[in-house]
C-alpha cells in the first residue's frame, strides 16, 4: 500500500546514484546529472500526486 | 491503522532517508515529504470521531455561537503549515520556513478575528454600565 512508494523512491535514488557513478568512469558527467534530474522530475510527479490526495482529504475531512 | 503500524512505516522511511542521503540528498527530502503526508493522510481519516462529537454539541447548541466551522478550519491549517515548518527545517532552509510560519499565523489570526470580536462582545454585555 503506502509504503511501496517510499520504497519506489528509494529504488530510483539508489539507482541514479548508481547509473552516476557508472556513467562518471565512462566520463560522461553529463549523462549523470541528466539522469538524476530525470529521477527528481519523475519521484516530483508522483509526490505531487500524493499532495493532491493530502488536500482532497484535509477538504472533506474538515468540511472546507 | 494504529500506532504500531505509524512507528514501523517512520522507521523504514528514516532508514531509507539515512541511505539516500549520503548518494542523492534531494531523494532523502522527497522521502520525508512522501512519509510526512503518508502518515497526515493516515491519521487524519482517524479523526471522523473527533469531528462527529463536535458536530453532535453544535447541533444541541447554538452553530452560531460556536463557529464550528472556522475552528475546524484553523486546526486543519495549523496541522498542514506545522508539517511544512518542519519539512523546510529539516532541509535547512529555515528561512523559507520562517516565511510559511509567519503566513500561517497572519491567516489563522484573520480567519479567528469574528470569534474574537464575539468573546468580547460577550464579555462586555456582561459587564454591568
Amino acid at each position: 500500500m503506502e509504503i511501496t512508494l517510499l520504497f519506489q523512491i528509494a529504488v530510483i535514488g539508489i539507482i541514479t546514484s548508481v547509473l552516476n557513478t557508472i556513467l562518471r568512469q565512462a566520463n560522461k558527467d553529463e549523462f549523470g546529472q541528466a539522469v538524476t534530474l530525470i529521477g527528481v522530475t519523475i519521484i516530483m510527479a508522483r509526490v505531487l500526486i500524493e499532495i493532491g490526495d493530502l488536500f482532497q482529504t484535509i477538504r472533506t475531512m474538515f468540511q472546507f | 491503522m494504529d500506532l504500531i503500524t505509524v512507528i514501523g512505516i517512520c522507521i523504514c522511511a528514516v532508514l531509507l532517508s539515512i541511505v539516500l542521503k549520503q548518494y542523492k540528498p534531494e531523494f532523502s527530502f522527497l522521502l520525508s515529504l512522501t512519509t510526512g503526508i503518508i502518515i497526515i493522510i493516515l491519521i487524519v481519516s482517524r479523526m471522523t470521531v473527533i469531528i462527529e462529537a463536535f458536530n453532535s454539541i453544535a447541533a444541541k447548541a447554538d452553530t452560531r455561537l460556536l463557529h464550528l466551522d472556522v475552528i475546524l478550519k484553523i486546526i486543519s491549517l495549523g496541522l498542514i503549515a506545522e508539517f511544512a515548518v518542519k519539512l523546510c527545517k529539516d532541509a535547512g532552509e529555515s528561512a523559507i520556513a520562517g516565511q510559511i510560519e509567519l503566513s500561517a499565523k497572519v491567516i489563522i489570526l484573520v480567519l479567528a478575528v469574528p470569534l474574537i470580536l464575539l468573546v468580547l462582545d460577550t464579555v462586555l454585555q456582561l459587564v454591568p454600565k
